[in-house]
Parts: C-alpha cells; sequence; structure tokens
C-alpha cells in the first residue's frame, strides 16, 4: 500500500447512494459509524465476490425494518410480516446493483469485470480476511454498512 | 396480446422489470418469468414469447448461455432479447450485441432506458430518433 487517497470508498458512497435513490427512491447519506452497535438480531447480511480483474469481496449489512419498508414499496405487499427470503432476496439484488456500478467505475474502459452472485449468511463485517474498508450510510433514519474486503480491489482504490 | 419472458434470479429483479414494462406500455402483456436460462428456455419450449428481458448474471445457466440458445434456434432466433447486467462493460456489451441481443441495459432499470431499449417494438420511433441503440449508449446515471 502507498499513501495515494483511495478513492473507493467515495465510488462506494456513490454508488450507494446512485442505487437507493434510484430503486427505492430513497436519499442516503454517508455517515460516521455508529457509537452504539446495532441490535445483530435486527441486522442481515449479503456478501458478493468480485473475481476479476481486482479479486475481493463486498458486503452489505442492513437493518431488516429498512429492507421491509423497501420491499413493502416495491411488491406492494402490506402483510406484517414479510419472509426473510425476500428482503435477502432484495439485499442481494441491493448489493449486486452497487457492485456493478463500483466495478464499473474502477475497471479500465473496455476491460472485463467478473462478479459472484450474492450469497446472504451471518458472517458480521469483521469476520472477513486482511484489511477492510468500511462505510456506513444513514437510509431512511437507519444506518446500513458496506465494507470491501480484498487487498487487490482496495489497491485498485488507489490508482484508478 | 404480448407475451413477455422475464428471466432473472431474483425475485426483486423480476418484479422491478415488469413494473418497468407495464409503465412503459405493456400493461396488457401477459408475463411469465423464469429463475435462470434453463428454466426460460424449457417455458420457450411450451409458448414463445414476443420479447424476452434477461439477466446476463445467474445460476444454472447465464444469460449469455441463453441468448446462444435463443438464438441459434430456428424456432426462437427471431425473438428480440434485451439483456440487463449489473456488471456491464463495453466488452461484454458487444459481444451480446454481436450474439443477437437486440440491447445492453444496466441495473438498476428504470422505465426510461427499457423504453429506449426497446422503442421500436412499442411502435415508439422517435425513442431511436437521434439516440445511439441503448447498447451502446452511456448512461447519465453511470
Amino acid at each position: 500500500m502507498n499513501d495515494r487517497e483511495n478513492r473507493l470508498p467515495e465510488i462506494i458512497a456513490s454508488a450507494v447512494e446512485d442505487t437507493f435513490e434510484e430503486m427505492a427512491f430513497l436519499d442516503a447519506f454517508q455517515v460516521e459509524a455508529p457509537d452504539d452497535p446495532p441490535d445483530e438480531k435486527s441486522l442481515l447480511r449479503a456478501s458478493l465476490l468480485v473475481h476479476d480483474p481486482f479479486p475481493g469481496e463486498l458486503f452489505l449489512v442492513a437493518p431488516r425494518s429498512l429492507l421491509t419498508g423497501m420491499a413493502r414499496t416495491l411488491f406492494g405487499a402490506e402483510d406484517e410480516c414479510i419472509p426473510d427470503e425476500t428482503l435477502l432476496d432484495l439485499q442481494s439484488e441491493l448489493l449486486n446493483t452497487i457492485a456493478g456500478r463500483v466495478m464499473k467505475e474502477i475497471t479500465p474502459e473496455d476491460d472485463t469485470f467478473r462478479l459472484g452472485l450474492p450469497e446472504t449468511g451471518d458472517e458480521s463485517l469483521s469476520d472477513s480476511e486482511g484489511e477492510a474498508l468500511e462505510s456506513h450510510f444513514n437510509v431512511d433514519g437507519e444506518i446500513l454498512s458496506m465494507a470491501v474486503s480484498g487487498d487487490a480491489l482496495i489497491a485498485r482504490g488507489e490508482v484508478c | 396480446m404480448k407475451t413477455i419472458l422475464i428471466v432473472d434470479d431474483s425475485n426483486t429483479a423480476r418484479t422491478i422489470v415488469r413494473r418497468c414494462l407495464e409503465i412503459v406500455g405493456f400493461e396488457d402483456a401477459k408475463f411469465i418469468e423464469a429463475a435462470n436460462g434453463k428454466e426460460a428456455l424449457i417455458l420457450l419450449k411450451r409458448e414463445l414469447a414476443d420479447l424476452v428481458v434477461t439477466d446476463l448474471n445467474m445460476p444454472v445457466m447465464d444469460g449469455e448461455t441463453f441468448l446462444k440458445w435463443v438464438k441459434g434456434s430456428q424456432k426462437t432466433h427471431d425473438i428480440p432479447v434485451v439483456m440487463i447486467s449489473s456488471a456491464r462493460n463495453s466488452a461484454k456489451e458487444r459481444q451480446v450485441l454481436d450474439m443477437g441481443a437486440l440491447a445492453v441495459i444496466g441495473k438498476p432499470i428504470s422505465p426510461e432506458i427499457l423504453k429506449r431499449a426497446i422503442g421500436d417494438l412499442l411502435g415508439v420511433e422517435e425513442q431511436w430518433a437521434g439516440a445511439a441503440p441503448a447498447g451502446n449508449e452511456k448512461e447519465e446515471s453511470e
């Protein structure tokens, strides 16, 4: 790593803001990490591998309540309880879209990038190996977190 | 009534595509859905579609392989296929356009972008006037 500024957090912030605005008509803005950790049981997690050209992984951790509100709007569902399967599918699609925007921004023109399929699970952001860049966003009054891991992917943020 | 096949492993993505299609003029269409290319081919054997809108990155059979099968069959060769992808880049776009895709559009899609991609199918000729094909254009949002 060198001392050059890493643009990845800025690129991720832009991708998150644009994705929430275009998919859900919601404003997202970057905030500092919350002082008090949220209740783990209230959060849902998704991850996505970047295979080429800069291997790494992206994570999205979002409050169940935020995803529930978005799902109600998107699917027109009036049910009190929306199944986790539906919420995780929505979360995966959000992460997939954010990842595509980030990779398009950092991949050289005419080069090809390849993403894995979104996965959902219980791993927390801190379970990822090695260095991870974390950023936090306020969306509709709730805090969601993004993280990027993988030396090659993070290092790309210093040269793009 | 037109039949439109939407192919994506995400129910969320399929719902967004269906809503966008309804907004741009296909509100009376019959929508059929599949979660991957293999499922979509099975549906097309039972019933031909007037338009296919498919994701590129899917499990079991991805959008590119599915497109090869559609364009390789005399029965389905003429069905217009719009590809949607989060992993959008120029090299991949050229590749699938060369394979016969009508257009490639990036996620998240909007009614405006979709309308531009399928404008001639709707008889909305002005959508093409003075504009590059949707697969080759740079979207303002990106």
